[in-house]
């Protein structure tokens, strides 16, 4: 059910999705940088010493 | 002094941040979901400002955690400076990130909260707007000086000193409604004579400032422990480098 603002309404969702936009945004690209470091990590320490 | 010894071992920091994690991103996830839903659905209209006061659920933990991230970020920095703790400067480079995140996020969520209540987005002759503004600026300046270094000691070293010496804008912040005439409206939680606000909104509020806090805290963690592996993963390749 989407709650019924007063003419305020685009201004407070605009803030609300922003908000959500940034946070999102950073979650995403954190974990994906936690994950690259965790398989670069693991794949040195698996190789052989040359 | 024996805690910050002790989270400067990087296995001791891995093992506690790893059973840290799923708390902080549980209490996060239930917090702000709270906060959002008593944002948007239960506050009633504010009696001034109407139904735009429900931005306030958003923009001021984005405020507090502006400054808050920024003074973490500046202490990490000290630490470093002081007691070259890697981990010090691994958690300063982390907050940066988040810091500036969340500065824009006050910066967004005022300027389109500010449309309807003041007739305008920005004031560039406000004190809090534009001190605000510029902390923004320092975030950005920091990821940037650091990355323009070609070594990880220099953009330490840099990057500290620009901690540092950009804390002082936070009181200014802090500050600004008090000593200057301003647009915004005067502190209204983090008063010497308590909170001036409703409970209604005041527990909402607190609420979703813990989430904001504790998701700020789970994401600078996981962008640590991504950054202790890139920086083992470096060492070992230098390692190997050297022997071949």
């Amino acid at each position: 059910m989407i709650p019924e603002f007063d003419h305020t309404g685009p201004f407070i969702w605009a803030a609300y999705a922003f908000s959500a936009l940034v946070l999102g945004g950073l979650i995403a690209a954190t974990f994906a940088r936690a994950s690259r470091a965790k398989a670069k990590l693991a794949a040195l320490e698996t190789e052989p010493d040359t | 002094m024996a805690i910050l010894s002790a989270f400067a071992n990087p296995h001791r920091f891995m093992a506690f941040s790893n059973a840290l994690l799923p708390w902080l991103g549980a209490g996060a996830a239930i917090l702000i979901t709270y906060s959002i839903w008593q944002g948007l659905y239960v506050l009633p209209p504010e009696a001034y400002q109407g139904d735009s006061a429900r931005i306030m659920i958003v923009h001021v933990p984005a405020a507090w955690l502006s400054m808050g991230g920024y003074m973490g970020m500046a202490v990490a920095s000290l630490v470093w400076f002081v007691w070259r703790h890697e981990i010090a400067d691994v958690a300063a480079k982390s907050m940066a990130v988040f810091g500036a995140g969340y500065t824009a996020i006050c910066l967004m969520t005022g300027a389109v909260w500010g449309k309807p209540t003041w007739g305008t987005w920005f004031q560039w002759d406000d004190a809090r707007m534009v001190s605000v503004l510029v902390m923004f600026f320092i975030y950005v300046g920091y990821i940037a000086l650091r990355a323009a270094m070609d070594t990880r000691q220099k953009a330490a070293r840099a990057g500290a000193i620009l901690a540092m010496v950009g804390a002082i804008n936070v009181p200014i912040i802090k500050f600004s409604v008090d000593i200057w005439a301003s647009l915004h409206q005067d502190a209204s939680v983090l008063r010497l004579d308590g909170p001036a606000m409703a409970p209604e909104f005041l527990t909402p509020l607190l609420l979703g400032a813990l989430g904001h806090t504790l998701l700020f805290a789970a994401l600078v963690l996981v962008a640590m422990r991504a950054e202790v592996r890139l920086r083992r993963a470096d060492a070992l390749m230098m390692r190997r480098m050297a022997g071949a």
